[in-house]
């Protein structure tokens, strides 16, 4: 394995590059290439090379690519591909990234992927917020339709693709991948019972293939440079390169590509540039709110998939590896407050632990921020966060999962500089929070 | 033959909950069989009636399943929804390990943290699953002391209230207006622990079937206004009966304390109604509380009306029909008889009137009708027909024989002086009568048998007050051609008695009126009659 400062960026490397949203300099610098390649082989080999590079999916949960791709029926008639590009679990900006400096590039992984499961139309789900990235996405699929990368019989191989961009109405939970499926038909984003899973009945009841933007980015390289390549990178578990978001209280913070397994304290003193005015760590949250919160102590960890689990670190996964460092000055019951409200503000209220849990939380939390918190306050949140994410199978997604974790480890890893916030607030007084 | 029967094996697979084997329907649910068994797994988004969302979380259960790879039988990690879950030969349903009691005891914990606990002066306090589940599976105390989530009560449709701080998101009220009703006037709005059912900007429940949406929420946030704050629902006690608005006959429950309808709900009857009623049905017992009902037997004796009590009504009204076949001659009757009496009603009076008059002509009363059934989307019918027993006395008629007539045809006869006693019976919540007998002015006599008070009764000869249905047994034939009896639920007002007491004693059967007598004669007339009771006892609403 190279180090990681000679690390060649693949998925970032036109970022930068002067006018590169346009197709003409995207084309110079050998963009759609790969389409026309993948174009001449069997949509079944570019799965089966998916699934030989051990692909892991990019929105947060790491479930194998090539893998849920085989789960589509074999005698289908009809097949969507919609990518998922409602980035919305906070800290995480990479594919905001992505469309904006490169979306030709999402774009070729599109068309190459929809390829892969035979599907005709694709729908690109973006987040509400992301404007300017729509408007460049937007144009990338114009200049593509008109250059016949798009449309029927894409460059002269018989292949029919569509792609529609679909801009969401701002709620967290059209990220889940069913809550997306019930947005894009134009219905309240709540979730579906899986199985079936959407592979089986996805949108409008047909076989659907639902991958993150990075993800499917990841496709265009793996059937450029071949499957071995994309596992030379990364570790044994979790190959290939990855995008990471280092935000917070960091000297630079920003999008880094470097292959998984990447140390965290790689990503936050080199590639960020450390700990703003060199303060130090207290607190760091490896991949997206939902993941929960490492110690200062726990940050010698790679960024692989398999490093964070409740056994190893309290953590619910590596998620979207968005890195957020919260340096010695934060007030942890102020993280607290703000994740309660987060997680009550966006649960969908569809099952009832998750939307009254979540309520709860945040209730517990601004009353502590108020001067009201009681040390039992801590308890019922453990307590709650056992119950309703920990507890598995207690609501239909996964969104009680991401609340229970950052509140728990919170609570757990923290709890001594909770109670003294509390008394601290209780001393001032109560007041309105 | 063999195949065949290997197919209906087919159709049931064997698999255990809690030690208990159980038969599971293919493509059931294991909650739906495990209640099927009497098997208690607490739920409330679940109802058979419409779409499955598991979204209360309160069905959970432990479950071993089929390993994919090694095809052992293994514990499921997690806990699964048995609402959604479809029975699978050989799996084992565990409903009362910790596991599964913690989550209930989460569940109804959770629920109750922003309800208003506001039972003492709820109507659904008795009837209230949040009651009845936190009873068994929840815990005394709430645990939290923060300000309760408030939200408004909404006044949605023309008898419906919807309390919305009561709801606890079941959803089940949105799911019947998209797939039952069709009007998909109700919705949820906003997110998390804030939301809130509502109606559509600029909607209501308007549509005929909004009163279901009382019958189906689990908790007392929809509530009927026709029933608001009038009794205590423990104090209620139920009576099978049969709708009798229309010909559609949907089964429904009559809801009564101490000889007053209380309500109506809908009786499950896969064959006609499903789960539902229509509002036209629903308030149909405001019929029995009219002012104007007819509330004594009447004789004109001598150029003067005279009260009758009604354990003579038998032995006057005998002795009046015997003077007018005397004076008149035979043949010179009619009876019409209504399509609002149950076939027993009808088949009393029409062998009672033949008993006096062998040859008396026997009249089909007038249906009323609307222009057109109305269907939901669930398939639901309030049919065009709006009278509940039309097909058992056109049956009934048929089967007596003898002289018959049309209403047409009686008009004429009258005017031509060929029918000169005329006894019309009648019963409908509208007008139909007066409508319909205006023609007839004075014969030799006019005897008339109705609920209600009209011209016509205003200048009968002798006037005996029918019972509305709820005050009598009987049965009623649907449009379906179904038989489908009813029991009495209240007893008629003071002075008034089952109209199948009079009629009866009239042909010599004594003692008290029972319907199951008559049916069995009926049986004799008629295929479907036998020995069908309606049920006894009432069983709670889905």
């Amino acid at each position: 394995m190279m180090s990681d400062s000679q690390y060649k960026p693949v998925l970032l490397r036109n970022r930068g590059v002067a006018e590169v949203r346009k197709l003409a300099v995207y084309r110079e610098r050998g963009g759609y290439k790969v389409l026309e390649k993948a174009l001449k082989s069997e949509p079944a080999a570019i799965v089966d090379q998916v699934r030989q590079s051990g692909l892991l999916g990019r929105g947060g949960a790491g479930f194998p690519t090539g893998l849920k791709w085989t789960f589509l029926p074999q005698g289908r008639t009809k097949t969507y591909l919609c990518v998922n590009a409602d980035e919305a679990e906070p800290g995480t900006f990479c594919n905001r990234v992505q469309m904006e400096s490169d979306p030709h590039q999402v774009l070729e992984g599109i068309i190459i992927s929809a390829y892969a499961v035979r599907a005709q139309r694709a729908y690109v789900y973006i987040r509400y917020e992301y404007p300017q990235q729509a408007a460049a996405l937007e144009s990338a699929i114009g200049e593509a339709r008109e250059a016949g990368l798009l449309g029927r019989n894409i460059l002269g191989s018989g292949f029919e693709l569509e792609v529609h961009l679909f801009r969401n109405a701002g709620a967290y939970i059209c990220g889940e991948e069913t809550g997306l499926l019930e947005s894009l038909e134009g219905k309240r984003p709540w979730p579906r019972i899986k199985p079936p899973y959407p592979a089986i009945r996805g949108l409008a009841g047909e076989p659907t293939i639902i991958n993150n933007v990075e993800t499917l980015t990841c496709v265009l390289h793996i059937v450029d440079r071949g499957a071995d390549w994309f596992r030379s990178l990364g570790t044994e578990r979790s190959p290939g390169p990855k995008l990471f978001c280092v935000s917070g209280h960091v000297k630079s913070p920003g999008v880094f590509e470097r292959p998984l397994g990447v140390n965290l304290k790689t990503l936050i003193y080199e590639c960020a540039g450390g700990v703003r005015e060199d303060r130090s760590i207290k607190a760091v949250i490896p991949g997206g709110i939902s993941t929960g919160f490492l110690t200062a102590d726990e940050i010698d960890v790679p960024m692989a998939f398999e490093s964070f689990t409740r056994e190893k670190n309290g953590c619910l996964g590596m998620g979207t590896g968005a890195v957020v460092v919260l340096d010695e000055t934060t007030d942890m019951l102020k993280v607290l407050h703000n994740t309660a409200r987060f997680f009550s503000s966006e649960s969908c209220g569809q099952c009832t632990q998750c939307r009254e849990g979540t309520g709860w939380m945040y209730k517990m939390a601004r009353r502590m921020l108020a001067g009201g918190g009681r040390s039992e306050d801590l308890d019922i949140i453990a307590e709650q966060t056992e119950r309703m994410g920990m507890m598995t199978g207690q609501s239909i997604c996964g969104l009680s999962d991401g609340a229970s974790y950052p509140l728990r480890t919170l609570v757990t890893k923290f709890r001594a500089e909770l109670e003294e916030r509390m008394e601290e607030r209780k001393a001032k007084g109560l007041a309105v929070a | 033959m063999s195949g065949m029967m290997a197919e209906a094996q087919e159709q049931f697979v064997e698999f255990v909950i809690d030690d208990r084997t159980v038969q599971g329907r293919m493509g059931d649910s294991v909650l739906r069989t495990a209640l099927d068994h009497g098997i208690a797994i607490p739920y409330y988004c679940w109802h058979p009636g419409m779409s499955v969302v598991a979204s209360c979380r309160l069905c959970l259960v432990e479950m071993d399943d089929f390993d994919a790879k090694s095809g052992d039988l293994r514990r499921v990690p997690r806990l699964v929804p048995s609402c959604s879950t479809p029975v699978k030969r050989g799996i084992r349903v565990y409903t009362q390990t910790e596991k599964v009691k913690a989550s209930r005891a989460a569940v109804m914990e959770h629920l109750l943290l922003n309800h208003p606990l506001d039972c003492p002066v709820c109507d659904q306090a008795g009837e209230c699953w949040l009651q009845d589940y936190d009873y068994w599976h929840g815990s005394a105390h709430s645990r939290m002391i923060d300000p309760k989530t408030k939200q408004p009560k909404k006044d949605v449709g023309e008898h419906i209230l919807l309390y919305a701080d009561r709801c606890i998101l079941c959803s089940r009220c949105v799911r019947f207006c998209r797939e039952v009703s069709g009007g998909s006037e109700v919705a949820i709005v906003n997110r998390g622990h804030r939301c809130e059912i509502d109606v559509h900007p600029g909607c209501s429940l308007e549509d005929k079937m909004s009163g279901n949406v009382a019958d189906i929420c689990p908790v007392g946030a929809f509530l009927d206004k026709e029933f608001l704050f009038r009794e205590r629902v423990w104090y209620l006690q139920s009576a099978a009966s049969v709708c009798s608005g229309c010909a559609s006959g949907c089964t429904i429950w009559v809801d009564y304390r101490d000889e007053k309808i209380g309500r109506f709900r809908p009786r499950y009857n896969p064959e006609v109604n499903g789960y539902w009623m229509c509002d036209d049905g629903r308030y149909l017992w405001k019929q029995v509380y009219r002012d104007d009902r007819l509330m004594g037997f009447e004789f004109v004796e001598e150029g003067e009306r005279r009260a009758v009590k009604w354990d003579r009504v038998a032995e006057v009204l005998a002795e009046r029909l015997r003077e007018f076949v005397e004076g008149h001659g035979r043949g010179r009757l009619a009876a019409v008889l209504s399509p609002m009496m149950d076939c027993e009603t009808i088949y009393l009076a029409a062998t009672m009137v033949r008993s006096m008059d062998p040859e008396a002509v026997l009249v089909g009363g007038p249906e009323p009708r609307a222009e057109r059934n109305e269907v939901f989307r669930s398939g639901f019918t309030i049919n065009a027909e709006k009278a509940p027993n039309g097909r058992g006395l056109r049956m009934i008629l048929e089967k007596l024989g003898g002289p018959r007539m049309t209403v047409e045809a009686l008009r004429s006869a009258l005017a031509e002086g060929r029918i000169d006693g005329l006894w019309i019976s009648g019963g409908y919540f509208d007008d139909t009568i007066d409508r319909t007998f205006g023609f007839v002015e004075k014969p030799g006599l006019l005897a008339v048998h109705d609920t209600y008070a009209s011209s016509l009764s205003e200048r009968a000869d002798v006037v005996l007050p029918m019972t509305v249905w709820v005050e009598r047994e009987g049965s009623f034939i649907n449009a379906k051609n179904l038989v489908q009896p009813f029991r009495r639920a209240v007893i008629p007002p003071m002075g008034l008695v089952q109209d199948g007491q009079w009629l009866a004693a009239m042909v010599g059967q004594t003692g008290v009126y029972r319907a199951s007598v008559v049916r069995k004669e009926l049986a004799k007339l008629l295929d479907g009659f036998e020995a069908y009771e309606p049920p006894k006892l009432a069983k709670g609403i889905h």
